[in-house]
């Protein structure tokens, strides 16, 4: 076996990109630390965590998740919740990642049994319920109304501003997911997800326990969104059924997704490196917000037409 | 009977209205090659899938030594020891060869191995069975007998027992069967009890040492291939015509 081919099974290359990422957007903040900017990092660490956590079950496998913001807005009401009933951050940040997960054991060993779209509706049945029980929380919960403004919580770390404590903040958790998802990508769990994806009754005779690993890859994605939402909703402290149980999110999820490549670990980045900054160059040159889904629209075709397997996937191809 | 590694006992797979296979007895002995054979739509494939968990049965029972492993996961039955190959290839098409060969070492019957032994593994049943050339090739590049000679090298990575082939032979020109015979006897050798599903019989007949043979879901014969090929029943039923090649 010559080297190259042996270097490339261990991917050096990917291990390049990977400390690349984790350098630049580490170093950004000081360079660059007007409140703006941070606030763009962390737009872009929030949408890269989303996506991460669809792709994990949804890009491998196929198995399409309509309802991440139904993850997403349980992790920010939890914590909103939590506050107002003087529960520890510690505990509820804990919580925020345990109940959603438990969630999507209940949807997953439910309905990923059954092939087919039966997952993707049941994902998008489950959001809509739980958008409207906690549109109408205070029928449920004392004290309480579906918007939660919180206080600012003071997390500043070291003497950082606020803003840029959150920066960290999302930035260590950004650091977390991105090597988690390339080191499951590489494991066990990472070719039985894309064996699923290619043929699941040729993967269910080789071994594997289909049912069982769609549902993990599912509550690892969802352990994410939860935390993700709890966090976002400290940061903008107040949280709304709009905001957070919202079903265009799951679809710019899916966009940004397919975009930057599903099923690789790094598509979603690129995705999101895509959307976020561009979508505020749009809106902060010509002032109509409506510009910028025109250009995604364009663009979404573009790269469809031209590396239908996301960008991220025309990479991997090239790097092989 | 201690020998028997594979057993049925009245299997039943029924499609609608169709009796796909019908009280359908059978056994494996340990080492044993048991060529299958049996005209188009007699129940050979279905009874393939039937062992394998892939399909249910409607009644009867599969033992796999002495377990009793009917309608059982397609995973746990693969675990225990029962590996199969497709008539028309199903490789993992966006994933190259190792890593095709690769999943069915970590997730086959030796369930805990870390992905640096899988590979090692992967590699040799893929030189094994003389595809070391192809390893980094995608699974959609491959032409049809490379593909096939993979299907074999991942069942061989899950450490079977007993490896179900279906039709291994179909589709392949006279040299490459010299060289799928030839695996398929070295497999044997290594202790690994087969049953050999074949439509081409000139070829299976030379290198099975009991046939049974299949029709209307039905076993109508059982035994040494000379004792087959000279049954009346089978004769009317399918050789008739190969008799005189």
């Amino acid at each position: 076996m010559d080297t190259r081919k042996f270097l490339h099974i261990f991917g050096s290359r990917e291990i390049f990109i990977l400390i690349s990422l984790v350098v630049i957007f580490g170093a950004i903040p000081p360079l660059a630390g007007s409140m703006y900017i941070l606030n763009i990092g962390i737009r872009i660490f929030l949408w890269t965590l989303l996506t991460q956590s669809w792709n994990l079950l949804s890009g491998y496998t196929g198995y399409t998740n309509i309802g991440v913001a139904a993850f997403y807005g349980l992790g920010a009401y939890i914590i909103g919740l939590s506050i107002v009933y003087n529960i520890p951050i510690i505990v509820a940040l804990f919580m925020a990642a345990i109940i959603p997960s438990f969630l999507g054991l209940v949807i997953g060993g439910v309905s990923l049994r059954l092939r087919g779209t039966y997952f993707s509706i049941t994902t998008l049945m489950i959001l809509l319920i739980i958008s409207n029980i906690f549109y109408n929380i205070s029928y449920f919960i004392p004290r309480t109304t579906s918007e939660i403004w919180i206080p600012q919580i003071p997390m500043s770390i070291g003497g950082m501003s606020l803003i840029l404590s959150y920066y960290f903040i999302f930035y260590v958790l950004f650091v977390v997911v991105t090597i988690t998802t390339y080191v499951i990508e590489k494991s066990k769990l990472g070719y039985a997800l894309k064996a699923v994806g290619e043929d699941e009754m040729v993967a269910e005779e080789l071994g594997i326990n289909t049912t069982k690993i769609k549902v993990i890859a599912l509550m690892l994605g969802t352990i994410i969104s939860g935390i993700a939402g709890a966090l976002y909703g400290m940061y903008l402290s107040y949280i709304d059924v709009p905001i957070f149980f919202s079903t265009f999110l799951t679809f710019v999820v899916m966009y940004v997704a397919v975009l930057g490549g599903k099923g690789v670990w790094y598509g979603p980045i690129i995705g999101t490196l895509l959307y976020v900054p561009v979508d505020e160059a749009i809106v902060l040159l010509t002032n109509i917000p409506e510009y910028s889904r025109i250009f995604y629209g364009l663009l979404f075709v573009l790269v469809m037409l031209l590396m239908p397997e996301g960008i991220g996937g025309f990479i991997k191809k090239k790097i092989r | 009977m201690p020998d028997v590694i594979l057993r049925t006992e009245e299997l039943t797979k029924k499609f609608g209205g169709l009796v796909a296979i019908d009280k359908m007895n059978l056994h494996l002995m340990k080492n044993e090659i048991l060529g299958l054979i049996g005209p188009n739509g007699a129940g050979k494939t279905t009874l393939i899938r039937v062992v394998t968990g892939t399909y249910k049965a409607d009644s009867g029972r599969v033992f796999f030594k002495e377990d009793d492993i009917t309608n059982m996961p397609p995973h746990r039955i693969c675990r225990m020891g029962i590996a199969k190959t497709n008539q028309i290839p199903r490789l993992f098409p966006k994933l190259t060869v190792l890593e095709n060969v690769m999943i069915g070492a970590l997730y086959g019957k030796e369930g805990k191995k870390t992905t640096s032994k899988a590979r090692e593994e992967a590699l040799y049943w893929i030189e094994f069975v003389g595809m070391g050339s192809k390893a980094h090739a995608y699974g959609k590049e491959l032409q049809f007998v490379e593909s096939k000679k993979v299907e074999i090298a991942r069942a061989m990575a899950t450490e079977p027992d007993v490896l179900l082939l279906d039709e291994p032979l179909s589709g392949l020109i006279d040299v490459e069967i010299d060289d799928a015979v030839e695996i398929i006897k070295r497999i044997n050798s290594m202790g690994v009890s087969i049953i050999w599903v074949e439509h081409i019989l000139r070829i299976l007949m030379r290198n099975v040492m009991r046939v049974i043979v299949m029709n209307f879901g039905k076993k109508i014969a059982d035994g040494t291939p000379y004792d087959v090929s000279k049954n009346p029943e089978v004769i009317k039923s399918y050789i008739g015509e190969e008799e005189h090649a």
